[in-house]
């Protein structure tokens, strides 16, 4: 597959780091959940967004720092997603929009490095942006609206946590793979 | 592979309990304790499964595209398609 100006050939390895990245997203996704209620339990809406939203963000930061080449942000999170749902979770196959959705905003972010950069900050970038569809998402599929200052703490909240993780699954994945 | 990441994911979790943190990564740094060795595991293993498709010349193949026949059963499951969004239409409008 050739796309103009970017090089998006995928080798064998390649794919076999994307099916990893797929399956270990999907696990992490799966196990999100717990998190997500635990969170919920104790700091409320805002609290469980911060202590478990960047988990479901970290396919594309991972498959991105992992295989450096355009779209693997967006592959990395959607096949995250797609694993997560046959598994199956609670989300069912509202997880698959969300990961369609959070990979292309994440996916934007290498897009405006112009793929030249793959490192912490564009992770951790592309973590915090996949926040803004996935609160987006919440309100239109499972009506989670609040009053207008609670959904900007609840959208700063996402958008940190994304970063957070971001950047972790980038040094967890820069950390192994030298 | 699904498995097998499972299983790696139920250890690394079952070590963590072993050694006195917490079943589920609720924290920025459990998170990194519970998925560097999740990912080394993972990525050794794709980087082998990579290197021999590679080897038996994956990345060599020749890429054709198949030009796809429209028969009458395509037409039929078409129709039954379209039957059965027409009804679900119907029915969600109260015309049924």
């Amino acid at each position: 597959m050739e796309m103009k100006g970017f090089n998006i050939r995928y080798t064998a390895i390649d794919l076999a780091y994307l099916g990893v990245v797929a399956a270990v997203s999907g696990v992490i996704f799966a196990l999100t959940w717990e998190v997500y209620y635990i969170g919920e339990l104790i700091g409320g809406p805002i609290g469980a967004r911060i202590l478990s939203y960047g988990l479901w963000f970290i396919g594309a930061p991972l498959a991105a720092t992992l295989i450096k080449k355009p779209l693997s942000a967006f592959l990395g999170e959607t096949l995250g997603a797609l694993v997560e749902t046959i598994i199956p979770t609670y989300g069912g196959f509202t997880n698959l929009i969300y990961g369609v959705s959070q990979g292309l905003f994440s996916e934007l972010v290498y897009l405006l490095f112009r793929y030249r950069r793959f490192d912490s900050l564009t992770a951790t970038l592309a973590g915090a942006v996949a926040g803004i569809p996935a609160v987006y998402l919440d309100a239109l599929l499972f009506e989670e609206i609040y009053p207008l200052e609670v959904m900007f703490l609840i959208l700063i909240g996402a958008m940190i946590s994304g970063g957070i993780y971001g950047f972790l699954s980038s040094l967890a994945v820069k950390s192994v793979k030298h | 592979m699904l498995n097998i990441l499972s299983r790696d994911s139920e250890e690394i979790r079952h070590i963590r309990v072993m050694r006195g943190k917490s079943r589920y990564p609720l924290t920025p740094s459990s998170f990194l304790s519970y998925l560097r060795p999740l990912l080394s595991l993972s990525i050794e293993r794709a980087r082998w499964i990579g290197i021999a498709a590679e080897m038996r010349g994956f990345g060599r193949r020749k890429r054709s595209v198949r030009k796809g026949r429209f028969d009458i059963l395509d037409m039929l499951l078409i129709v039954l398609f379209l039957i059965q969004i027409i009804i679900i239409v119907a029915i969600s409008l109260g015309l049924a």
